[in-house]
């Protein structure tokens, strides 16, 4: 191989000096980074050529080059160098990085250099979404990325998104996620899905009102921003290819279930069930030989798979960037293919004229998955796992234990206890879901003088979605919910969504006096939201092949179609002022006219003002310890126009069917004064650099307060007005208060090994300031109460067991203990809310020559979740008749007994929501592991080949949770019951999986 | 120069397309319509009229239901004597059985019938969008008769009745409410208050409506019935006859009288105002009683009370048409069969009977009983019902208190599960009494109610107004003992 290289090598150099009049010669050097050690794999190439070569271990290079010739240095995370060649045949080069100082950080609208931003902005580089690579969603991979931040999956479903929440509650809206902003306009939360990680440049979090602000009245939650990769200009072609595999698996319990032989013992004991009716030795024995593990049944190894392809690089004038990605995630329900993902995305830049550019990004993405039924009851196959007995079978077995069939040869499928069988569900109830997203930005960029240019763009977005639920006729649930004369049921349902933003932005930079740098903006935008939504049924089908509504014999009810379309109109500008990049001061002003708030406030105005002050570049700090030392301080506000509702202010009338006619009848009294929630945040925060930048980190402290929260008001019965009587209105007022650190230091760095330590911690207080109408509000089993936290838990106090009788005891309001249970004596548990304390990550990165390994710790503290799960496996005999944890035991049996259940023989019910069953959910995880090693260059170039890395990964390795009893990341406790905030109960949802892959990156 | 040229042509065309921008702030509903749209013609005011009916049915599947499609129906008996709850239901409607309700946990009727009132304010408030002539007539009279009968519903269940107690007038009534006004904040009237208003706009009501609308709306015999009852609910036993003999209609006939309950198309059913049910609206009445599946059999909610269900004779065409005798999980029980479903079906929908001529004909005879000296034209109203009812009728000429007996008796027979009893009896301030030994079962064996006595004058027989009004409505009063 070797040989042959060099052949064709020395074929093409002898091509080449047959051309060439130069003097040619070999250059060799050293290159090494700004601490000056050496680089090894940096690239070295002649401008303007595809001849290059790169350094060895120790940063050493050799080229044939002519005199003249430009040579090029690159090593990722560095800046380019351009070196000419002259009369020395020696040339070393010092790198430097390409951050620190001439950092640039993309706020939005715009781009700042680093040194001069003064905003609260955290940054999440493509190498670190990287470490959580088979995630497939980008906001499960911002989990411990930045203090302040706070993701929890909404489940562990494959391709689910996550809840991602940024310094607290910013509505009366609990599940509002952040504006994301990809490629400089809005998409939806749930377009996350429309995103190739690997295709991310820069991830900017902007967590105060100095750069969110600009984002006026969608950017209350904050705002994330996400740049994708472009090309180089003047850069060959680089093709990567990188694939993976690997499985997931369900998180063990931390708890164990009973297995056959303790479940007919506690069912004897309780004198319920089968444990209870066996008379025989013989009969019971045989119920043993069943026992088997529902969750290996149910369940199975998930498979994971990744293949991608990416292009990249540029001539003079244009750039570009090509990338397809196929993935499958096959979840862990057996039975069910779970989910897959093609993206392909087309970035181009070019240069029309020396004073026009144009910027076109394109991407598209296609989902599909198997739906399972995320709901509490038969049809979950998490519940069922918990819920079917081990000494139950899967199959339908004779007296002898010999599975059972129908005419068909197909096995019977057991109906447990339940009357149900999931497994056979799984199989004969399929549902779907298919996604396609498009996402476009066409940008220009004119610069009409020097300093101003011109930038219009226009950014559609859209997505659709087909899905289809059929309950095949034959299959029992089918017989439980079917009609009997019209078997079989299908419902197909879908939606349309279209986004387009146009927007014009004009912007202005000028240095006068060499030291006075001024930026001055303006921004118009327009945005048009069109949404569309069908669902409809048929039933009767001939048989479980056909599912197409033609084939059926009737409609099933009638068909809902559901249509919105909402505009917003912005007017914006912003002042960047600085001295001498020493001190900084901004300003923004944004105006919003939206179509969604009533006639009296349709327009609202949104401003911030910041101001930083670098004391590093003061000369008494000169050649100190500081590298960089920056004070900031903000204030701004905010607004928030994501509702669910389209038209929440008007007076409306809708239409239904009376005795065949349409008829009509209100349905949403007025609010002409309707507006936006505003959101106010203060924030502080100081950054240091010292040691060479060994060691770096970032402290904030804000406080935010939320005023105008949207609200239903509850109106008089008696006066009767539209449906529910109520209005929306805004009132009442949440406070956030947080602190936030950010630490990371190389703790060794040098020629062979550098180790780097660090991490985040995000402190969070919450408080309900004020409510409308009363100083409570009560949401199910949690409550906004005045004073407390916001969605403090709310329920009845245990007070144990009484250790006379073994009954169960409770606190009435006043706090007396009781035996008797009433939904009345509920209380707001004060400080368990839930919220956590604060969240946070440690990460630790350590490369040795070609490897490289990482570990991210997650951590979570002081959030509570009430633990549904655990109400039903501690049942006290209430569900008994479905399997129960094995502690149920430890149930009250004689007098004195403490530290029991309560005696499920008493035959009261004692299975009553109450704090019982709230458990403190704070964790500690190691969210992410990878070794990774890249080959020497020495032997990928003889490969031909730029970089050969391969790395094991893991996720969800480990996880410490002392006082939770199940998995502690709780986001949708169930996917079909509603629930007032992210994290309140956990009820059998998709659980967290963990994960195991091994992939390879190659370029060339 | 291109470049400017360019650069002003792009800054143009984003200007203008901004101005027609801004128009593009006033987006309406594309499921919805401003009520300036929908009263500006007279399809607009019919679609608002067939919109107090769907109020009345529940079918506009709002979170309240339970009007004409349920407690219309059931809350009568269920507070009463007709019922007991049977042990093998959900234990449905417990706490209105066993008279514990509270204002946390009391019927929807309240907010159902003000939400009709609401309906029926906002079509008289643009009334005279319409031209004058037959149908803006036609469209105030069935406004105010929804309006009347609503507000009478409110009246007889969360107020006193003015011939229960000698304080009933001037106690606390409804709250009279004439206009649309989703944000006003009503104190109560008084019941005589209450009761004017209702004959008012009753009175009003019967000279402006037709005399047909076709099936599935009032019309005028349903005002003239409707104004029989409340008069007599008032104590006005001349206007209560005089009213009845304004109903146009004939008692149904004893062969046709199943066919009532089976909802068979029948032109002198005798039934004054029938509200459309399909099962596509999801509103099913008799659901409040049982369920049926094909394999169990009928489960029931509430069974017939035993010493009740033996007041019917077997000559009674009512005994096989009200009852089903069936056994539930091996037990027989005397089900609830009047709303089991149109024929041939068991899915409990069936269209909601309202009024009946068969009533009108018993608001009459008791009128007539009550003024005194008129035996005769009472016993001839109370015959012309049970000569419909029994087969091979003869009367027994009943006259004096025998005769008010035989009125009474009758009414609670024929009206069984129509939403009387609890009225009937708090009307005449009599006390509910129940055996407290008779079970669920259909042989007088199981589980006997608990709760046997409500006594006349306890204030269970008001019930209380839902606290989420008071919690909201500083004027409103709640009835004493809540």
């Amino acid at each position: 191989m070797k040989t042959k290289f060099n052949g064709i090598l020395t074929l093409l150099l002898a091509f080449v000096v047959q051309l060439s009049f130069a003097q040619e010669k070999t250059i060799s050097g050293t290159v090494v980074d700004e601490t000056n050690m050496p680089l090894p794999g940096a690239t070295v190439i002649i401008k303007g050529t595809t001849t290059g070569t790169s350094t060895d271990f120790d940063g050493n290079y050799s080229i044939t080059a002519n005199t003249g010739d430009v040579l090029t240095f690159s090593y990722v995370g560095y800046a380019d160098q351009d070196a000419t060649v002259g009369a020395s045949n020696s040339i070393n080069i010092s790198l430097a990085p390409d951050n620190a100082l001439t950092e640039v950080v993309v706020v939005g609208y715009s781009s700042k250099k680093k040194t001069v931003l003064s905003s609260a902005v955290s940054q999440v580089s493509t190498k670190q979404l990287e470490a959580v690579a088979s995630t497939t969603n980008v906001a499960n991979a911002l989990q411990g990325q930045a203090a302040g931040v706070s993701v929890v999956a909404q489940n562990g479903k494959p391709g689910q998104t996550a809840f991602v929440n940024i310094r607290g509650t910013a509505s009366s809206n609990p599940n509002l996620q952040p504006l994301y902003i990809l490629d400089g306009a809005r998409v939806e939360a749930s377009d996350l899905n429309l995103l190739n990680s690997s295709d991310i440049e820069s991830i900017s979090i902007l967590k105060d009102a100095a750069t969110a602000s600009m984002y006026g009245s969608a950017a209350a939650a904050g705002v994330v921003v996400i740049t994708t990769k472009g090309g180089k200009r003047n850069s060959d072609a680089k093709f990567t290819f990188s694939s993976s595999i690997g499985y997931t698996q369900k998180i063990k319990d931390n708890f164990e279930m009973m297995n056959a032989d303790q479940k007919l013992r506690y069912e004897r004991e309780l004198g319920i069930g089968l444990g209870a009716s066996l008379s025989t030795q013989a009969d019971w024995n045989a119920q043993l030989a069943n026992n088997h593990d529902w969750q290996d049944t149910l369940l199975k190894r998930g498979f994971l798979r990744s293949n991608m392809i990416s292009m990249t690089g540029g001539t003079e004038k244009t750039s570009y960037y090509v990338s397809l990605k196929n993935e499958e995630d096959t979840g862990i329900i057996d039975g069910l293919d779970g989910y897959e993902r093609t993206t392909a995305r087309a970035n181009f830049s070019f240069d029309a004229t020396d004073w026009l550019s144009f910027d076109v990004k394109t991407s598209a993405a296609y989902t599909k998955s198997q739906e399972p039924r995320d709901r509490n009851n038969v049809q979950n196959p998490f519940r069922a796992m918990y819920d079917y007995n081990p000494y139950e079978t899967l199959y339908q077995q004779d007296a002898s234990g010999n599975i059972l069939y129908d005419t068909n040869g197909n096995p019977l499928y057991n109906l447990t206890h339940q009357g149900f069988s999931i497994s056979e569900a799984i199989r004969n109830n399929p549902e779907s879901e298919d996604r396609l997203k498009l996402n476009g930005v066409i940008g220009a960029n004119a610069t009409i003088l020097k300093g101003l240019t011109y930038s219009p763009k226009l950014a559609i977005n859209y997505s659709t979605l087909r899905g289809e639920a059929y309950t095949q006729p034959g299959s029992i649930l089918d017989g439980y919910v079917g009609d009997a004369d019209a078997p079989g049921s299908k419902r197909d349902n879908g939606n349309y969504f279209f986004r387009h933003t146009i927007q014009n932005v004009l912007r202005y930079d000028t240095t006068f006096n060499e030291k006075h740098n001024l930026g001055l903006s303006a921004l118009t935008e327009y945005t048009n939201r069109e949404f569309y939504s069908y669902s409809f049924r048929s039933k009767g089908f001939p048989t479980p092949e056909i599912d197409v509504h033609d084939a059926a014999a009737d409609a099933d009810g009638t068909p809902v179609t559901n249509k919105t379309e909402r505009t917003k109109v912005s007017f914006a500008g912003s002042l960047d002022y600085d001295y001498d990049e020493k001190y900084i001061l901004t300003s923004s002003i944004r105006r919003d006219g939206s179509s969604m708030f009533g006639t009296n406030n349709i327009w609202g105005t949104f401003w911030s003002v910041s101001a930083a002050w670098n004391i590093a570049k003061e000369s008494f700090l000169e050649g100190k310890i500081f590298d960089d030392l920056k004070l900031r301080a903000s204030y701004g506000t905010l607004g928030n126009d994501n509702l669910g509702n389209s038209y929440p202010y008007q007076l409306t009338y809708v239409f239904d069917g009376y005795n065949g006619q349409t008829s009509a009848f209100p349905n949403q009294n007025q609010n002409l004064d309707l507006q936006w929630e505003e959101k106010g945040i203060l924030d502080v925060g100081l950054e240091f650099s010292l040691l060479n930048r060994r060691v770096r980190g970032v402290l904030d402290y804000y406080k935010s307060n939320v005023t105008n929260l949207l609200f239903s008001k509850d109106l008089s019965i008696t006066a009767g007005g539209a449906g529910v009587p109520s209005v929306n209105v805004n009132n009442g007022e949440f406070e956030n208060r947080g602190f936030e650190i950010e630490l990371a230091g190389d703790i060794i760095k040098n020629e062979n090994l550098t180790w780097t330590v660090g991490g985040n911690i995000g402190f969070l207080k919450t408080e309900v300031v004020s409510l409308p109408g009363g100083t409570r509000q009560i949401l199910g089993s949690t409550v906004l109460e005045e004073g407390e936290e916001i969605y403090t838990h709310y329920l009845v106090r245990y007070a144990g067991v009484n250790p006379a009788n073994g009954e169960a005891l409770y606190y009435d309001a006043n706090g007396n203990v009781t035996n008797v249970y009433s939904a009345d004596h509920k209380v707001a548990l004060k400080g368990k809310s839930v919220n956590p304390d604060y969240t946070g990550s440690v990460y630790t990165s350590l490369s040795y020559k070609g490897f490289d390994t990482n570990l991210n710790f997650y951590f979570k503290k002081g959030n509570y979740i009430y633990n549904n799960m655990e109400m039903n496996m501690l049942s006290d005999g209430e569900n008994a008749n479905s399997n129960q944890r094995l502690d149920a035991f430890n149930y009250w049996r004689n007098p004195g007994d403490t530290n029991v259940l309560p005696n499920p023989l008493l035959g009261t019910d004692t299975n009553q929501e109450s704090d019982r069953f709230l458990q403190d959910a704070s964790y500690l995880r190691l969210r992410s592991a990878e070794i990774g090693y890249t080959l020497p260059s020495k032997f990928t170039e003889k490969l031909r080949l730029n970089r050969l890395r391969m790395y094991i990964q893991g996720q969800n390795l480990w996880t410490y949770a002392p006082y939770y009893k199940g998995d502690p990341e709780v986001g949708i406790g169930s996917g079909e019951t509603a629930q007032n905030s992210p994290g309140e109960y956990s009820l059998y949802s998709y659980p967290t999986l963990q994960s195991f892959s091994f992939g390879v990156e190659v370029s060339f | 120069m291109k470049k400017y040229i360019l650069t002003l042509g792009l800054a143009i065309v984003t200007a203008t397309g901004f101005v027609s921008c801004e128009d593009s702030l006033d987006r309406q509903p594309f499921n919805a319509q401003d009520p300036s749209s929908i009263f500006v013609s007279p399809a607009g005011f019919e679609n608002a009229m067939r919109g107090v009916y769907s109020g009345f049915t529940g079918i506009d599947a709002d979170m309240y239901t339970t009007y004409m499609g349920s407690d219309y129906f059931i809350l009568a008996d269920v507070l009463a004597d007709n019922l007991i709850i049977s042990q093998t239901g959900r234990l449905t409607r417990r706490s209105q059985f066993e008279w514990i309700y509270s204002a946390n946990n009391v019927s929807y009727l309240y907010a159902d019938a003000y939400k009709v009132i609401f309906r029926a304010n906002a079509i008289l408030d643009n009334i005279n969008n319409l031209s004058d002539g037959a149908f803006k007539d036609n469209m105030r009279g069935e406004a105010l008769a929804s309006r009347a009968i609503a507000l009478f519903d409110v009246a007889r269940t969360y107020a006193k009745i003015p011939t229960q107690s000698a304080d009933a007038n001037a106690s606390l009534g409804a709250s009279i409410l004439t206009t649309a006004d989703a944000f006003a904040l009503p104190a109560r009237n008084t019941v005589a208050e209450t009761y004017a208003q209702i004959i008012d706009d009753l009175e009003t009501a019967k000279d402006l409506i037709n005399t047909d609308n076709g099936v599935g709306r009032f019309n005028r015999n349903t005002v003239n019935a409707f104004l029989s009852r409340v008069y007599l609910y008032n104590g006005d036993m001349p206007n209560c006859v005089a009213a009845a003999n304004n109903v146009t209609a004939n008692v149904t006939t004893r062969a046709d009288f199943p066919g009532i309950w089976k909802d068979v198309p029948n032109p002198n059913e005798g039934v004054l105002a029938r509200l459309v049910l399909t099962q596509d609206d999801g509103v099913a009445i008799g659901t409040d009683y049982s369920q049926t599946s094909p394999t169990n059999g009928v489960k029931s909610e509430y069974v017939a009370d035993f010493d009740f269900y033996n007041l019917y004779q077997n000559n009674d065409v009512r005994k096989n048409a009200y009852f089903q005798t069936s056994p539930f999980a091996g037990n027989n029980y005397n089900h609830i069969a009047k709303f089991f479903g149109k024929t041939g079906q068991t899915n409990n929908f069936v269209d909601a009977k309202v009024i009946r001529m068969a009533e009108v004909m018993l608001n009459k005879a008791e009128a007539y009983a009550e003024m005194g000296g008129q035996d005769a034209l009472a016993l001839a109203a109370l015959d012309a019902v049970r000569s419909e009812r029994y087969s091979g009728f003869v009367s027994p000429g009943e006259t004096g208190n025998a005769l008010k007996d035989a009125i009474a008796l009758e009414r609670r027979l024929e009206l069984a599960y129509e939403g009387h009893r609890f009225y009937d009896l708090k009307r005449k301030g009599l006390d509910i009494t129940r055996s407290a030994t008779n079970g669920d079962l259909a042989d007088g064996s199981g589980i006997a109610a608990t709760s046997t006595l409500l006594a006349a004058g306890d204030n269970r027989f008001q019930l209380p107004i839902p606290q989420a009004e008071i919690d909201v409505n500083p004027n409103m009063t709640q009835n004493p003992g809540y």
